[in-house]
């Protein structure tokens, strides 16, 4: 059996208030202020969806085995996605997912439902895949320098940049262009290829990105906009027809 | 009124740019650069292709059945003994 342990880079995200759901489109701008209504608000929508949620919560809460099942069963197979896509590395992926799911049950008493249970386990997923990407020896970093667009002295590019096909992604097969552009999200550093995942694929806002790598949201902006100009560079040749 | 930035403030705000945080006055200023520099033209459509191409990568609509072997493992930790 799996000794339980501390692992306290979890705590933070427990108390988080998180999305609606692990892969729901994010509002546009949640940080946003709203005034106060003057009016009572009509009951939100999601209320036929959130008394099984709370049914969920109270037999979880209760210790009901059948319960858990029902919520491991569910929620494993979108985290298990997401922990492979950050550790590309079966086993890890699944051990992060074990971990997860250990601070979950622990965090439980002090779940305070104010996100979706699928969405509160999914970011401790994503905290509990980071951290083993952390612990890695050897780390792979690289300088994405030389994919990054260069400039001569008055800020003029050096290279002027030639215009991808309009039917480019269409002349080639679909799975081809994926497993393209997958292995060279590959290339990118771990640093970069993290907040990829997370903000363009993951679609976790920048504050939350920011929060779960441990950086300022600023660094997540440079961070993703590096790497998606280094993707650019890499996918360019390609795109052009120049590379078969 | 701004200066009209230079390919290189461009490609380097490029990002806040399609995330339209940039406020209205730059917003115009890189808008006139862009009607000039074809260069920076092909840079943007090929950068908003690329994010567009990541999310197709990893478009994976089915999930597939959680693995039994890790559903028990998941189950035993919770279990006394």
């Amino acid at each position: 059996m799996r000794a339980p342990r501390p692992q306290p880079y979890l705590y933070l995200i427990l108390t988080t208030p998180g999305r609606t759901g692990p892969r729901a489109p994010l509002p546009a701008r949640r940080h946003r202020r709203t005034p106060a209504p003057l009016q009572p608000l009509p009951p939100a929508p999601a209320t036929a969806a959130a008394e099984p949620e709370a049914d969920l919560l109270a037999r979880l809460r209760a210790g009901d085995e059948a319960a858990f099942r029902d919520f491991v069963r569910e929620q494993t197979p979108a985290l298990l996605r997401v922990t492979r896509r950050l550790l590309r590395s079966e086993d890890e992926a699944r051990d992060a997912v074990q971990d997860a799911f250990v601070a979950a049950f622990r965090g439980l008493p002090r779940f305070r439902g104010d996100s979706r249970l699928g969405t509160w386990i999914y970011r401790i997923a994503i905290n509990a895949a980071l951290a083993k990407l952390r612990a890695r020896a050897g780390a792979d970093e690289v300088s994405l320098d030389e994919w990054l667009p260069r400039f001569v002295d008055d800020g003029h590019a050096t290279e002027p940049s030639a215009a991808w096909p309009a039917d480019a992604e269409t002349g080639a097969e679909q799975a081809e262009v994926r497993a393209r552009v997958r292995a060279s999200i590959d290339r990118l550093p771990d640093t970069h290829r993290t907040v990829i995942l997370l903000r363009d694929i993951e679609e976790l806002s920048t504050d939350e990105a920011a929060e779960a790598l441990g950086i300022t949201p600023g660094a997540v902006k440079v961070r993703l906009h590096r790497a998606r100009q280094a993707l650019r560079t890499l996918l360019d040749p390609w795109m052009r027809g120049e590379q078969g | 009124m701004t200066a009209i930035p230079t390919c290189r403030e461009v490609l380097t705000f490029l990002g806040d740019y399609c995330a339209g945080e940039l406020d209205p006055m730059r917003t115009s200023a890189f808008e006139r650069h862009l009607q000039l520099c074809v260069s920076c033209r092909n840079y943007l459509d090929s950068y908003r292709r690329t994010i567009v191409l990541e999310r197709e990568a990893f478009a994976d609509p089915d999930l597939p059945d959680p693995p039994e072997e890790l559903v028990e493992a998941i189950l035993a930790i919770r279990r006394p003994g």
